[in-house]
Formats: C-alpha cells, structure tokens, sequence
C-alpha cells in the first residue's frame, strides 16, 4: 500500500518493501514524529483527526503528481492518525529515483503538499492546554 | 433536493456533530450553502463566519475533492467544511 493512513505504528522496512526497484539507486525517506517543544510551549501529545476517505484520495494525487513533475520511480506516503505521544511517527514519505537530487526534491516537495492539501488536523495537548492547529494558527480548544 | 453534510476538526466540535443531512434548494452553489449553514449554525457564524467576506479559511470539498464557491451542488452530495489542515 502506497497510501496509508493508520493508527498503527510505521515499519520503515515495510515501506520500503513496497516501493524497492532494481533501477533505483536512490531512496529518501522522510519520517516526522511529534516534538517535545511547539510554539514555545511543552507538547504532551497530538492527538490527529483525519477525512478518510478524501485524505488517500489527495494522497494518491499527490504520489502521481510528484512522479510526473520530478520523473521520479516511486513514491510512498503514510499518515498517522489519533493520540501520539512525543517521539512517536506522524508521517512517512519515501521518495524513489535512480538518483538522490530529483528525490530530495520530491520527498521535500510532497511532505509540503501533504501539510496544504490532506484533510488531516492536529490538536496539541500541551502544558498550557488544548490547541487546534489550523495551518500556521493555534485556537484553544475550549 | 438533499446534501448530506460532514464537519471536521473543530468545525465538527463547534457544530456539536460530525454530519448531518439538509434538504435544500435545486441547483444552489457551495455559497448560497454556506448562507445557509451560517443561519442554521449560528456558532459557525460567529466563530468561523465572523467577516462578512471572510471564506478565505474555509475549506469546503464535494464528494471528496477540493470544490469552489461557485460550483452548483446535486442531490446527494457530500459537502464537507474543515479548517485549513494541519498534517505532517
């Protein structure tokens, strides 16, 4: 599976399995976990909600989009979902190519569309309270 | 004709639900949907609404795809409304 959203814990390993080629010489592997510090403020957790069904579907136009713009091989892209403590995975993409530049350049370029356009959110449990974030702004939840 | 509609995030906690379904008129497009919900919301309108003009936060798609204000919505749509996300 090349889209994935999950509340179960990444295996790299796996990932890879789906996406290992003979003529690739090149595998970026971006993997995002939750920071003990945001906004100047000690996380606890985030806790991640997610529109299923509409976030593979802009996952999967993001995978294709990112092979056609940058002639990559392949691309993998996981999403987690529900309470992650600190240090645990949020986000994995795995950029394919024979080289290493256009698969910095994708994997780079796909975990930046994934925060703009995949239907996921984000409510930060942190010591000073609950906060949704939506793109750059935190709201207390109340 | 009939819209089924989705909230999410802290839209879905302001309306105090995740979705429900509105009979509406034919052939109206995702702005005169959106006056509509800020009358029958009026959380929504206070909180997300609160600029007469300011839709520039509002994520609204159609049956799963990203939608503009001015498309014309069908009978048995799936709109949903959602804050600017926040993955990664």
């Amino acid at each position: 599976m090349k889209v994935r959203v999950t509340e179960d814990r990444f295996s790299v390993d796996e990932a890879l399995s789906y996406v290992s080629c003979r003529e690739a010489g090149a595998y970026v592997v971006f993997l995002g976990r939750v920071r003990e510090h945001s906004r100047g403020k000690t996380v606890k957790k985030l806790v991640y909600e997610v529109y299923e069904e509409m976030a593979l579907n802009e996952m999967e136009k993001i995978r294709k989009e990112a092979l056609e713009k940058f002639g990559i091989i392949d691309m993998l892209i996981w999403h987690r979902v529900g309470e992650l403590p600190v240090g645990e995975d949020t986000i994995l993409v795995i950029a394919v190519s024979p080289h290493r530049e256009k698969a910095f350049e994708a994997c780079m370029w796909a975990v930046d569309e994934v925060k703009h356009r995949v239907p996921v959110w984000k409510r930060e449990v942190t010591d000073e309270g609950v906060f949704w974030i939506e793109g750059e702004r935190a709201i207390p939840d109340r | 004709m009939r819209i089924k509609l989705r909230y999410f995030a802290r839209y879905r906690s302001l309306v105090g639900k995740g979705e429900e379904e509105l009979e509406v008129p034919d052939g109206i497009t995702v702005r005169e949907l959106i006056d509509i919900l800020r009358e029958r919301h009026p959380v929504l309108k206070n909180e997300v609404f609160a600029e007469d003009d300011d839709l520039a936060d509002v994520n609204v798609s159609r049956n799963g795809r990203y939608v503009r204000f001015d498309e014309m919505l069908e009978d048995g749509d799936v709109v949903a409304l959602f804050p600017p996300v926040s993955g990664g």
